[in-house]
């Protein structure tokens, strides 16, 4: 059973062969056996080459949450890679709100020229002034808030037009 | 002893207060916004009283609420937790009119620690040493830039009424000064309602040690040691240990002695913390008195073995100390990492969330103080931290060793959260060799902030699960509605089972 996950948008080639409790899994170069130890609807043991690994996980449509060793992963099964475009910059060029709160301060204009990392504008949530930054280079291409506005959670703030 | 105790807190410090009153035999009640119907601290409460909407200021930082909800539930004192009410005099004096006992210090000593001006002032007459100040300010005048030459540069710009980094800002050159008074002053408005703010001469590489302090009504009032919170992003601690490594016999006296100074010169009672700056050249320097339990307070609980937050409902309730200075003793080391819901790559910007699953770490010497349960929610109307893992061992690497453990085996499936981070500054050279400062994690940037680990692993569970299709539980055992099905009797489910053969 071939599958292709995708993390952030990465595709992971993944195969898995057997039935029952005892697997052959692949990813990548890798090769390892796989037999549960418990499962439950949440949580669970495999032992994995041998050695005993706790997780959490969740199932929801297409998508697989995995807690494991402190980390935590979202797999999307639903086949479409979101960065398979070519050149596609990794990160997001939409910076939306991430939460409700004040724009306090926008310090770019559109034409701007942006590195990752630079700040894009100043929100205030939480009593805090959080940087919200820009995640990939290029130019300030829209820019729909001003120093002042409320805004909701997932409102668009700024576009950037990625460098090529 | 009191008979009830109402928590005017939420998360994981309205559950360790609550921790405290069972152990006291004391009955606790919480109060709650409606954000917070379903939260751990009104599930272990004896009682739980709704105090409105989910914005805190309509809600935690309601006085009038508060000691109505006290009152109503027919409860003698009050814990003020941190945060929220727990340093405003106001609140302290709304308690004592209602006839209920503040569990912390006078409103007269929160007024004096409160204004930070006035207890950089205080600290000085009782002989603590102060950092050159400039100490009423506004960010329209000539008069800073001619200050800012006065005192020298780096400066750093604080919140009169500041606490936990609102407010606050490093100058480095002159002309950011203007900048920097105005974000400062508005920040301060925006969370203090008090948008004064001060202009001090900024240490370079300081660490940041803090002092615990305890006293009763009677005139005693003693030292635990000194906490290190030298790891900080954002001007908030996110790291604290006990005791500092860098600080000798020689230094503790001295910082500890400053410390009682403070405390003595403000009537301290209950517990509090008297915060220094501490040079690479070994001198130090007074910062603020906290008139509150600190959110770090478990290392010292674990280096003393006393419970903070007894002693403080022992105090308030008029008891003598039982403990003297020469009975307190810090054995081994202990390391605490706060667990926020928050994306150190984007700045560390807040998360919120349902936390789906989670399991917390424990064992020897592993503690972890938290609100988490799964199906709790991280709301944006609050502090976005989650909790706190602290571990003890013999020394400090045997502290820092079993954190990483500690941080390995917490799982969470939920908003974006530190651990990845957390675990990074474990590993970081600079933390094991304990040459810290305030501005290590600014200065290591993205450095620090730890890449995933276990991508390939977990996606092989990931491939594992959906080979093994879904599990009966998750796929519809909750229909059955107490028939047991067919799986359930027969026992332990195994993979392979289940039809989902590839």
């Amino acid at each position: 059973m071939k599958l292709e996950f995708f993390h952030r948008g990465d595709p992971i080639g993944v195969d898995v062969q057997g039935s029952g409790d005892a697997r052959e899994i692949v990813v990548g170069e890798e090769r390892s056996l796989a037999s549960a130890v418990s499962l439950g609807p949440s949580s669970g043991t495999l032992r994995l080459d041998g050695r005993p690994v706790r997780f959490l996980y969740q199932r929801n449509g297409g998508r697989v949450r995995v807690a494991v060793g402190g980390e935590c992963f979202e797999f999307d099964l639903s086949g479409e890679s979101k960065s398979k475009r070519p050149g596609a910059a990794r990160g997001n060029p939409e910076t939306r709100s991430p939460m409700p709160g004040k724009v306090l301060q926008v310090s770019v204009a559109p034409g701007a020229e942006v590195n990752p990392g630079d700040p894009l504008l100043i929100l205030e949530a939480m009593k805090m002034e959080n940087v919200l930054a820009a995640e990939v280079a290029g130019t300030v291409k829209e820019v729909h808030v001003r120093d002042g506005d409320m805004v909701e959670p997932g409102k668009l703030l700024v576009v950037i037009a990625p460098k090529q | 002893m009191f008979e009830k105790i109402l928590i005017a807190n939420r998360g994981e410090i309205a559950v360790r207060v609550i921790r405290a009153c069972r152990e006291l035999g004391v009955a606790a009640v919480a109060v709650y916004s409606e954000a917070d119907r379903d939260a751990l601290h009104v599930q272990m409460a004896d009682a739980a009283v709704p105090i409105g909407p989910p914005p805190a200021r309509e809600s935690y930082l309601v006085i009038d609420k508060i000691v109505a909800a006290a009152r109503d539930a027919g409860a003698d004192a009050i814990h003020p937790g941190y945060g929220f009410l727990s340093e405003n005099p106001d609140f302290a004096r709304a308690c004592a009119a209602a006839g209920i006992t503040f569990i912390g210090p006078s409103p007269e000593t929160l007024e004096a620690s409160g204004d930070k001006v006035r207890a950089r002032q205080t600290a000085a007459k009782a002989g603590a040493p102060v950092l050159p100040a400039l100490e009423s300010i506004s960010s329209d005048s000539i008069e800073a830039q001619q200050a800012a030459r006065t005192l020298g540069l780096p400066l750093l710009v604080k919140a009169a009424a500041g606490g936990g980094g609102k407010g606050m800002r490093v100058v480095r050159e002159a002309g950011e000064l203007g900048a920097a008074l105005a974000a400062a002053e508005r920040e301060a408005t925006a969370a203090f309602g008090d948008g004064r703010v001060f202009l001090e001469r900024l240490v370079e590489r300081p660490r940041h040690i803090e002092v615990q302090i305890l006293a009763d009504r009677h005139g005693s009032a003693i030292h635990l040691g000194e906490r290190e919170c030298s790891l900080q992003r954002r001007h908030q601690k996110v790291v604290e240990e006990a005791p500092s490594a860098a600080v000798d016999e020689r230094l503790r006296r001295k910082i500890t002695d400053a410390a009682l100074l403070v405390a003595r010169a403000v009537d301290y009672t209950n517990a509090g913390t008297v915060e220094f700056l501490l040079a690479p050249d070994q001198s130090f320097y007074f910062l603020e008195i906290n008139p509150r339990l600190q959110v770090e307070h478990p290392v010292t609980e674990m280096v003393t073995g006393i419970d903070l937050v007894q002693q403080q409902i022992r105090v308030a309730a008029g008891e003598r100390l039982v403990v003297r200075q020469d009975d307190v003793e810090l054995r081994g080391h202990a390391i605490e990492c706060r667990l926020y819901a928050e994306d150190p790559a984007k700045r560390f910007l807040p998360q919120a969330g349902e936390i789906v699953a989670v399991s917390a770490p424990s064992g020897p010497g592993v503690r972890v103080d938290s609100a988490l349960w799964s199906g709790a929610r991280v709301t944006i109307d609050y502090d976005p931290m989650l909790a706190k893992v602290v571990t003890h061992g013999a020394d400090r690497e045997s502290a820092r060793r079993r954190m990483i453990a500690a941080l390995d085996d917490f799982l969470i499936i939920g908003p974006p959260n530190n651990l990845t981070f957390l675990r990074a500054l474990m590993e970081l050279p600079q933390f094991r060799e304990a040459a810290l400062d305030t501005q290590l994690i600014e200065r290591e940037g993205m450095s620090v902030l730890g890449a995933p680990r276990h991508r390939e692993l977990a996606a092989k569970i990931a491939a594992y699960l959906v080979a093994a299709g879904p599990h009966p539980a998750a796929a519809g055992g909750a229909a059955s509605a107490g028939i047991p099905t067919p799986w359930e009797t027969l026992g332990p489910w195994r993979p392979g089972m289940g039809g989902g053969a590839s």
